[in-house]
């Protein structure tokens, strides 16, 4: 199977796009109500957490296959 | 003080179109990525029964977590509170258990590629054609609905043009579920369930931040207590916002009308079908409901949160409509633009539309699967070449698109037509799982009794509608004359119709079903539970067993109700 045909992989490059891209834009947009946390970050970190898991799915999965 | 109508207003930045764009990229690759799978009518109808339980698992619950749900389900979290749960803890987790452990095995058993051709291999033909019509028509005015319903919102939230948003979203689904049929459309649904959650649960994590977590909540609530509560309250109607008690709660939502749309609406039972094995079939309603269970705190929380900020005071404000009244519909949208900055907004916005797309997609897979195998291949032409069926499956994709667009233009014109359309469907869905249920467990179920059981519990449902009212909706029968009852909420009166519809098609069936001949058993085995011989667990390892998963997911269940009780 190649790595494309992976639902994971497709979903693991998907989030780690936005996750980077909120991390990198945090500076630049603050969170609208006074106080509160910037939505941005929390949001960032656990998209490029999940990118991780999901594409390092896809390339076990992969390994195991032998492809 | 004026009445605040823009507490929702948005203005997106380059980076929020940057991330919306970025999404429809990845979701039109999906499909170009799958066209090279889909050889024939099966491949593009049913993903050619080899879809892992992972992904039928999660695209089972995402066919249903549409816009409606998600924007519904927080106007309702914020209108009602935490009861609103029961549409999970107590409606769609025991149904989707009962689907896995006893409904599937006659589904994916049968060999059935829909549920109307489940009805034609028991009953007969008659009976699947009225399901297979009234389902093909409610799909498409349900993806219609949906198209609309997305439409009004970016009109509301952006300032987008109608026409703009109903062809942008259309031609995406249009693409995407053409190229690579319904394994597209499945694959879609994953990449946007983990979207919706990830635009969203944020906004539940910064929401809960603020107000100090839940019970932070209680306190900002405390002058309603039944809102944070889900049991507590429902010893009568009067004590609990949704003006519900515990039988109708419990028979209305928990069974009837949990059970007839999570164990019979191809919708979501397509999703299963397309398993590769039994086991796997039965196991993804079952998984499936571990994630289902948590799904409350994603969209219905939004809802408490957003009324408990306002009740603290501060810069948040609910929305209000331009009477003045609080508009809960707008409850998370209005979140979005109040507590999002620039990127979560357009993250925020992406899981809005990816849901209306999900819910739209959802629809119009389950429309050409049926139309295709229900109605074309069985009433049309019978014995054409599997390619002849795979530009048919095509081309009732593009016009199951087309309805839906105009669906959606013909609501903008005739909105309240479109109430009164949703009204029906609920007529047609209500009786429909007591027609399974006798079905499959009742071997001297005759067609004759199935399709008349059916109309007259339609029938039920109208009348009951027609003779009484609630928030000024019903008593369309009355001529005038006093209603035979009014109730607090429409959701109670929902629940009312639903198990006289139930009770009447229940009844109907049986007595019919007495008076006319049955078939031979020969011909019922593997469609009737009687005649079936049960599944063995046998050399499945112990969390592969769908009887143990069952109990891991009613235990969990149980703990969540006692915890929020």
């Amino acid at each position: 199977m190649r790595l494309l045909d992976d639902l994971r992989f497709i979903i693991g490059l998907l989030f780690a796009v936005l996750g980077l891209l909120l991390l990198i834009a945090r500076p630049a947009f603050l969170a609208p109500v006074p106080g509160a946390v910037n939505a941005n970050l929390v949001g960032g970190i656990a998209m490029t957490a999940f990118a991780v898991l999901m594409l390092a799915l896809a390339l076990l999965h992969r390994r195991k296959d032998g492809a | 003080m004026l009445p605040d109508t823009t507490a929702h207003a948005m203005r997106l930045a380059p980076l929020d179109y940057g991330i919306i764009a970025v999404y429809f990229v990845f979701v039109l690759a999906i499909g170009a990525i799958l066209r090279r799978h889909v050889k024939t009518s099966g491949h593009f109808l049913m993903s050619g029964r080899a879809v892992p339980l992972w992904i039928t698992s999660l695209a089972f619950i995402s066919a249903n977590l549409g816009a409606q749900e998600v924007i519904g389900m927080a106007a309702s979290g914020a209108k009602y509170g935490i009861m609103t749960a029961h549409f999970y803890w107590v409606g769609a987790i025991p149904a989707m258990v009962f689907l896995g452990l006893f409904m599937m095995p006659f589904y994916y058993g049968s060999r059935a590629r829909s549920v109307p051709e489940y009805l034609k291999l028991r009953f007969d033909e008659k009976t699947r054609a009225l399901n297979a019509i009234s389902f093909a028509v409610m799909t498409v005015f349900s993806s219609g609905i949906s198209l609309y319903a997305l439409a009004i919102l970016f009109q509301t939230l952006l300032g987008w043009s109608f026409g703009f948003s109903v062809l942008l979203s259309a031609g995406i689904v249009l693409a995407y579920t053409v190229l690579g049929g319904l394994t597209s459309a499945i694959y879609n649904e994953v990449l946007q369930f983990f979207l919706i959650v990830f635009g969203i649960a944020p906004l539940v994590y910064v929401g809960l931040h603020h107000v100090g977590g839940w019970a932070g909540i209680r306190t900002a609530l405390a002058a309603t207590p039944a809102m944070t509560h889900t049991w507590t309250y429902m010893g009568s109607p009067d004590q609990n916002p949704m003006g519900i008690g515990l039988f109708g709660m419990i028979m209305g939502l928990g069974f009837v009308l949990s059970f007839g749309y999570w164990c019979t609406d191809f919708l979501v039972v397509q999703r299963a079908m397309v398993s590769h094995d039994m086991n796997a079939a039965r196991r993804t309603p079952l998984i499936a409901a571990f994630p289902k269970m948590l799904i409350p705190f994603v969209v219905i929380l939004p809802g408490l949160v957003a009324m408990a900020m306002a009740a603290k005071g501060g810069a948040f404000h609910m929305p209000l409509k331009p009477d003045g009244r609080v508009d809960f519909d707008m409850a998370l949208p209005s979140m979005l633009a109040q507590l999002y900055p620039s990127g979560m907004l357009g993250v925020g916005l992406t899981a809005l539309m990816a849901s209306f797309m999900s819910g739209m997609a959802g629809n119009v897979t389950a429309f050409n699967s049926v139309f295709t195998y229900d109605l074309y291949q069985a009433h049309i032409r019978k014995d054409a070449s599997d390619d002849h069926y795979l530009r048919v499956g095509r081309l009732t994709t593009v016009a199951g698109i087309l309805l839906s667009v105009a669906t959606a233009y013909f609501a903008r014109t005739f909105n309240n037509i479109m109430d009164l359309l949703q009204l029906v469907f609920s007529f047609v869905n209500a009786p429909l799982f007591a027609t399974f249920l006798l079905g499959m467990f009742w071997k001297r179920t005759t067609g004759h009794g199935a399709f008349t059981g059916l109309l007259s519990g339609t029938l039920a449902a109208a009348v009951t509608h027609g003779v009484t009212v609630a928030e000024g909706k019903g008593g369309w029968l009355l001529g005038g004359a006093a209603p035979l009852h009014t109730f607090r909420a429409t959701m109670s009166q929902n629940f009312t119709l639903a198990i006289a519809a139930f009770t009447t098609c229940f009844v109907v069936t049986i007595a019919v079903s007495l008076a006319t001949r049955p078939r031979p058993d020969a011909e019922m085995k593997g469609l009737v539970y009687s005649l079936t011989e049960r599944l063995s667990a046998t050399g499945l390892k112990w969390y592969a067993k769908p009887w143990v998963i069952a109990v891991l997911v009613l235990a969990a269940t149980i703990v969540l109700n006692l915890i929020f009780a």
